[in-house]
């Protein structure tokens, strides 16, 4: 995220210095020209149907009928207030529709929470593949993408065979005497979606860290130690600042699909593990909403967009001030 | 770790700061270094000299703790310095590559090993302060790292070793990135710096120029041994082997035998007189004589050493003209370095005799 940012800064600074320049110009159509295929791509699949979305988020549908008049009820609809109170999760709602806002809310911070476990896990992987490892790494590598092999659909469901009522966890214990009866709150809730999106991006995941790690020069720490820093402090002092930039772009890689993510709590997060994915499909399909549904996927789109912004902006301004500070 | 008193300048018998004693160094089957064995004065320039891949680098990250020797003992101080790590060392190292630390500004990477010291905010800007002013870097504190040229890189290396006041500082090859008017700047530099701060340097580099220019000391390593130890003057005038002997400059070598106390027969040649020390008549040997050593004369010249032959290239340098002669009955031409004088340049093809007083001669064993 951050490199293509930067890359896109440069390139418009390069770009316009000198229209003029005939060898440029050519240059920027061969470049349109290599990129044409994927842009085509992108316009066909990316941007019409965002722009259909859009469109319409601001019509409404009352049983079959499609009314095209322009109108902001749908997104009105998300903040209505109400007297009503609804508690959830020790935060009361006073709003006349309150599942959107609970599962926004919901998702993002059971994605956040995967997001954490992944970077917590992913890491010490890296770290070990791109430190400790010396030979055969190229099978190392190999062996971390092993997962891949599988689908995801088939990796979501052999957590439900882990976890399940009669799953591996639950018989292991009662066979061991631990448990007397199946334990019921493995399956079947917010936890176990978590558990289920950690696992299927943790390897996803190791690879742009191990990049970061493995580029940066061994006599940087050599140096570090050299000057004093014992391992810890070395760690925190160069290699975890220099790693930043490609664990942040791996948090983002995780954070962005996994808010949106469908399949995962549909099979095992049960009534308590619904995420707004399972909302928008079910505006979408069984509610035949299909405006109200576009209107919600796009607030969540905008909120990730808006959290991604901030987030960066506060890591950018955070090492400005440590730069000034130090 | 604490600040010392500079020490002397120069000392004329400097008492050992650093023990080296029988360290080897195998990485697999290969060994890197054979049966170290030297000592290293208190406030001397001593330099590891040697072709890349001699082990000379291996030697420096030896001392620094970065690698661990296979066998041997090494001494610091009067400190063994068997399991203590990098950090905990009296030593600071410039890295080749400088290993400037990308996210830090020029402060922050110079301040580096000062907050492992925990000095107090006031005594670590001061010393940075004086760091900074050492190596002609004021006003650069706040500068990006990215933003500087390799020289200003390299200074900032230095001044963030420097400025841990260790008792050894380790250079390893830190002027080879830096173009040729800027390494000499540089060489200048390091000397006055080192004779001011009076630490003990050791100083790794493959150009012979740069460590005659700088050492008290120079070791010449080859093949994970060291050749030989002396001062610029005792390496290249008294030369212990053959391989020093070409290592060091330019050197002719003729083949001989040893034939009495003060002369060898040099075959075709005839005999030639040169001092000869411990080694036994009938020896074969190499008479080794420096260019410069050696005289042109037109014609056939006086008695004494003297081979005729005739210039077989002349190479005018200004200061300098460099001959080569061939000599009939001699594989290889002689190389002569004659000073520039009022004389003209010898022209190709005229007949010369090469003389040289005994003395220049030095005859060393195979």
């Amino acid at each position: 995220m951050v490199e293509v940012a930067d890359t896109a800064v440069r390139a418009g600074l390069s770009g316009p210095r000198h229209p003029a320049d005939p060898a440029r110009r050519r240059e920027a159509r061969a470049g349109y020209g290599l990129m044409s295929p994927a842009l085509l791509l992108m316009v066909a699949v990316l941007a019409l149907p965002l722009a259909a979305l859009i469109v319409l988020s601001f019509w409404t549908q009352s049983g079959f009928t499609l009314d095209r008049t322009f109108t902001l009820a749908n997104y009105w609809r998300l903040i209505a207030p109400s007297d009503r109170e609804v508690e959830w999760m020790g935060l009361t709602f006073r709003l006349a529709y309150p599942v959107p806002a609970i599962l926004i809310i919901k998702s993002l911070v059971m994605s956040l929470t995967a997001t954490v476990a992944v970077i917590l896990l992913a890491y010490p992987m890296a770290y070990f593949l791109a430190f400790r490892v010396h030979r055969n790494k190229a099978a190392w590598i190999i062996l971390l993408t092993v997962p891949f092999w599988t689908s995801y659909l088939l990796r979501v469901f052999s957590w439900k065979v882990v976890l399940g009522y009669n799953g591996a966890i639950n018989s292991g214990l009662m066979s061991l005497g631990i448990i007397d009866a199946p334990l019921e709150f493995l399956l079947y809730n917010p936890a176990a979606v978590t558990i289920t999106l950690a696992h299927s991006w943790v390897s996803f995941i190791v690879l742009p860290i191990y990049v970061s790690l493995e580029k940066i020069d061994r006599s940087m720490l050599e140096a570090a130690s050299d000057l004093g820093d014992s391992k810890w402090k070395r760690f925190r002092r160069i290699t975890l600042p220099l790693s930043m930039p490609g664990t942040i772009s791996a948090a983002l890689l995780v954070f962005i699909p996994t808010v949106g993510d469908y399949v995962t709590p549909e099979l095992v997060g049960g009534p308590g593990g619904t995420m707004i994915g399972s909302l928008v499909q079910q505006l979408f399909t069984k509610q035949n909403n299909a405006p109200l549904g576009a209107a919600v996927s796009l607030v969540m789109m905008l909120i990730i967009g808006a959290m991604v912004l901030i987030f960066l902006t506060l890591i950018g301004y955070w090492r400005m001030r440590a730069r000034r500070a130090a | 770790m604490t600040a010392r008193p500079a020490e002397a300048a120069s000392t004329t018998t400097p008492a050992p700061l650093l023990r080296i004693e029988r360290i080897t160094k195998s990485f697999g089957n290969v060994d890197a270094l054979r049966d170290i064995d030297f000592t290293i004065g208190r406030g001397e320039f001593f330099s590891l000299l040697g072709a890349s891949g001699c082990g000379k680098t291996t030697l420096l990250r030896i001392l620094a703790g970065i690698e661990q020797p296979t066998t041997g003992r090494l001494v610091i101080d009067g400190q063994d310095m068997a399991g203590v790590p990098a950090n905990r060392r009296p030593t600071n190292m410039v890295f080749q590559s400088y290993a400037i630390f990308p996210h830090l500004n020029v402060e922050e990477n110079i301040g580096y090993g000062l907050k492992n010291l925990k000095l107090g905010k006031e005594e670590t800007a001061r010393r940075i302060e004086e760091a900074l002013a050492l190596v002609k870097l004021d006003g650069f504190a706040k500068r990006n790292s990215h933003a500087l040229s390799g020289g200003q890189r390299q200074r900032v290396a230095l001044a963030r070793a420097l400025v841990m006041r260790p008792k050894v500082l380790l250079l390893d090859e830190p002027l080879s990135a830096l173009d040729k008017k800027l390494r000499e700047e540089m060489q200048l530099e390091l000397r006055a710096m080192q004779r001011t701060l009076g630490i003990t340097f050791v100083f790794v580099t493959h150009d012979q120029e740069e460590a005659m220019t700088l050492s008290d000391r120079i070791a010449i390593v080859s093949a994970g041994r060291i050749l030989q130890i002396g001062s610029p003057q005792d390496l290249y005038e008294r030369p212990a082997g053959r391989e020093v002997a070409e290592f060091l400059g330019s050197m002719n070598l003729l083949p001989v035998t040893v034939s009495g106390p003060a002369s060898v027969d040099a075959g075709p040649l005839g005999p030639l007189s040169a001092p000869v020390k411990g080694l036994p008549d009938g020896t074969p040997a190499q008479l080794a004589l420096r260019p410069e050593r050696l005289s042109l004369v037109e014609g056939e010249g006086p008695a004494g050493n003297r081979l005729s032959g005739a210039v077989a290239e002349a190479v005018y340098l200004g200061d300098r003209i460099h001959y080569l002669v061939d000599i009939p009955g001699l594989a290889r031409p002689l190389r002569v370095v004659a000073p520039n004088s009022v004389a003209p340049v010898l022209a190709l093809g005229s007949p010369v005799a090469v003389t040289w007083p005994d003395e220049a001669g030095l005859v060393l064993g195979d």
